[in-house]
């Protein structure tokens, strides 16, 4: 893994939809470029799989198998991690040694400055006001003090003044959907 | 009555009661007769094993690895107190099964597909309170932030109301901008861009 410098965000997902298991990891520069995009190829477990495994499976799956794999051939390394499910937080926190969040939209009106970090009900849940020209994305930063939450808040502050912090979770769709598209295709060129 | 033929029918009377169907016949008395032998009909009891001595034998279990049984000499214990077990032959010791392998994550370097997706930004109008002087023209939407000096290339999704940016990736470029859209009215109509630095929102910048 290369250190190619302090500004890089890592944002994972793992998805389990249908029993069909699939992760992938995008690397961007504070600006939103591309440095590094891992994927999996699909594991689809098999019925002795599930048997043997039960219910560790997914947590296996998810946490062991995508998790760690991704981490590991990831050629950046990220200042910061990012994932939309919360229950990656704590494994990927233990894989990458680095601080890790989860990122949601929300619908709430704009806090009074961008900045603003606003705890919510839920412990370890805020709104952050990333920039002015949007509402407050929803943070989710378990097991932090309040200086290390502000610590990441003006972090992410920073990257979204020069990139849209959602948006490389649509990025990693897309590419997944072009990956598919290309696999199928050549398929059924065979 | 005949005394003799009275005789008769009490040995025959006899004879039915006690005797069955064996007739009895008296011998002929002779005179001269001292005494009397008595023959009795007397039987001597044989017997004969209607069946051979007890015996195991084993059965043999399916499979070459099968529990293996002796007992060739087995008795039960009432019939020879002393019981001498085969030695037991443990179970095979080869398990046959597949290997539960199926279960690996193959890591693909998708970079190059990455690379040729643009980023794509919201519209943001809704939030931003300093908008260009409209003059003969219609605020349509505001896109931010990109890095001007960057862009390669940028399209509009008119569908989504999405603007997609193209970077070029080389580029050291770190200003970000806002990009106002905004519909000409009038002759020839069309669309027009205007930047603003995001870092000096209330500066409606230069036309694009």
């Amino acid at each position: 893994m290369r250190d190619a410098g302090p500004k890089i965000l890592g944002y994972v997902t793992v998805s389990g939809d249908r029993g069909l298991f699939r992760g992938a990891l995008l690397a961007v520069d504070f600006r939103g470029i591309p440095l590094d995009f891992r994927y999996t190829d699909p594991i689809r477990p098999t019925k002795l799989e599930k048997v043997l495994y039960g219910q560790s499976l997914e947590v296996y799956l998810r946490e062991e198998l995508i998790l760690g794999s991704l981490v590991k051939a990831c050629e950046v390394r990220p200042v910061f991690w990012i994932v939309a499910e919360s229950s990656l937080i704590v494994p990927l926190r233990r894989i990458v040694n680095a601080k890790v969040c989860a990122l949601a939209q929300s619908t709430n009106r704009p806090l009074s400055a961008t900045g603003d970090l606003e705890p919510q009900q839920e412990p370890g849940v805020f709104l952050l006001q990333a920039d002015s020209v949007s509402a407050p994305p929803r943070l989710y930063l378990p097991d932090l003090r309040a200086d290390e939450a502000r610590g990441v808040s003006q972090l992410l502050v920073d990257a979204a003044s020069t990139m849209e912090l959602l948006e490389p979770f649509s990025r990693i769709e897309k590419a997944l959907g072009v990956v598919e598209e290309e696999s199928n295709g050549s398929e059924s060129s065979h | 009555m005949d005394p003799s033929r009275l005789t008769e029918e009490l040995k025959e009377y006899l004879r039915r009661l006690f005797l069955g169907r064996i007739r009895i016949r008296s011998l002929p008395r002779r005179e001269d007769a001292s005494s009397v032998t008595v023959r009795n009909g007397q039987r001597s009891v044989t017997i004969h094993r209607g069946a051979s001595k007890p015996r195991i034998v084993p059965v043999s279990l399916i499979g070459t690895h099968s529990l293996a049984c002796s007992s060739k000499s087995f008795r039960t214990r009432s019939l020879r107190p002393s019981v001498r077990g085969g030695q037991i032959v443990s179970f095979p010791t080869d398990v046959h099964g597949d290997a539960v392998g199926g279960l690996s994550s193959k890591i693909r370097n998708g970079a190059r597909f990455a690379r040729v997706l643009p980023q794509e930004r919201r519209n943001r109008s809704s939030y931003v309170s300093q908008r260009p002087l409209p003059g003969k023209r219609i605020f349509l939407a505001y896109y931010a932030p990109v890095i001007r000096e960057a862009v390669l290339k940028t399209a509009l999704n008119r569908q989504k109301g999405t603007l997609l940016i193209w970077y070029n990736l080389e580029s050291r470029a770190q200003a970000p901008y806002g990009t106002f859209l905004m519909k000409k009215i009038g002759e020839g109509g069309g669309f027009e861009w205007e930047w603003s630095r995001m870092d000096a929102p209330d500066v409606v910048g230069s036309r694009g």
